[in-house]
């Protein structure tokens, strides 16, 4: 072990010692990159939802509501994830400067923190929207904190396969939010979350692999290898792509968000199969700008959906 | 030969002018936080509640 490592375990569980978390360190326990993806993909469920903003649809001050309370009991779910990891966070480059390994936030402070937002989250979206959003916001807080953090993450390989669901819910969240019902259009982008999270993450996770093996976390790079998780990288981007394609197929939108999503799927299947054939030493390189390229492939697909809305309109 | 025995009474924190100046920025920036919670509320409810809140027997 690093002594690093150890200077950090010893801040961890030392003495009692005071809280010197600034508001700032707070503001990074939920994590708030991940919270700005969330907040625009439940804003596209809500607007795609039937009536959406319109007369029929949800009031701007709901929705504002709605939006605040989905992002907040996101972050509350990092809080959660961030209190339960920081043994493996401490170990790992990318994470060791996070508020709790750092020594900054305690243990329990982010514990109490998390659960306290995460209640409020909850009831205030009960309260002020509709129980079908709150019971599934209080679902993806639950989904992420206790059977991904706590159960798939140190478990199994496909840890981020299967907890790829929490990520994939706030569309659906928006979608109730203002629909208060669900149908199959929700279910559709919930995929395209879904399927996009695997390879987005063994990109990063390829580039960490050296963290993630020192931490002792089963990412598909640390217990199947470089080759595999190549392979299902592309096979994932496949998928991903002809998922993206349901909400055309399905007649929910049309030909505009058909051939964006082509168009910017086929870069993607086109990254990760040059990815796959990638030498060794520029792997990281092309994996570092895959991983970049996921995120704004994901960013505009959820900007297609309501783009097509409105030229067909 | 003895070993000495290692040191293991806790000490107590001690809240230094750093700490509680961040204490302080904390509480504030709860109480904004709180207070904006509490605005939330009452702009749901006025708009929930819409013309129907003077729509009442006298």
């Amino acid at each position: 072990m690093s002594q690093d490592y150890e200077e950090t375990l010893a801040k961890m569980q030392g003495p009692a010692s005071l809280d010197a978390g600034s508001a700032a360190d707070y503001i990074a326990l939920m994590k708030p990159r991940v919270m700005s993806l969330v907040v625009f993909t439940a804003l596209v469920g809500m607007i795609m939802a039937p009536g959406g903003f319109g007369e029929n649809g949800l009031h701007p001050v709901l929705a504002i509501a709605a939006l605040a309370l989905i992002s907040v009991g996101a972050g509350a779910s990092a809080a959660l994830n961030m209190w339960y990891d920081a043994d493996i966070d401490a170990i790992m480059s990318r994470t060791k400067d996070r508020p709790v390994p750092s020594g900054r936030v305690s243990k329990d402070s982010a514990l109490v923190f998390g659960l306290w937002v995460s209640g409020l989250a909850v009831m205030g979206m009960a309260v002020m929207i509709n129980y079908l959003s709150a019971a599934l916001l209080a679902f993806t807080i639950f989904f992420y904190a206790v059977i991904y953090t706590m159960f798939l993450k140190r478990a199994t390989a496909q840890n981020i396969v299967i907890g790829g669901a929490a990520g994939a819910l706030p569309p659906v969240i928006g979608w109730a939010a203002a629909a208060n019902s669900l149908s199959i259009e929700p279910l559709i982008y919930f995929a395209i979350i879904f399927f996009w999270t695997p390879p987005h993450f063994w990109a990063l996770a390829l580039i960490k692999n050296d963290d993630y093996k020192a931490a002792n976390v089963p990412m598909l790079p640390v217990t199947r290898g470089e080759k595999a998780t190549l392979r299902q990288i592309v096979a994932y981007s496949i998928v991903l792509l002809g998922v993206t394609l349901l909400p055309y197929t399905m007649g929910f939108s049309g030909l505009f968000y058909a051939a964006g999503a082509s168009v910017l799927g086929l870069i993607f299947v086109g990254m990760c199969v040059y990815l796959a054939f990638s030498k060794d030493q520029q792997r990281n390189r092309i994996a570092g700008m895959t991983f970049v390229y996921s995120i704004f492939y994901l960013f505009l697909l959820f900007v297609l959906l309501p783009a097509d809305k409105l030229v067909g309109a | 030969m003895s070993k000495e025995p290692e040191n293991t009474q806790v000490k107590t924190p001690v809240w230094t002018p750093e700490l509680l100046q961040q204490r302080r920025k904390r509480a504030a920036i709860m109480a904004v936080a709180l207070l904006a919670f509490v605005g939330l509320f009452f702009w749901v409810t006025l708009v929930k509640l819409g013309v129907n809140v003077t729509n009442r027997p006298l």
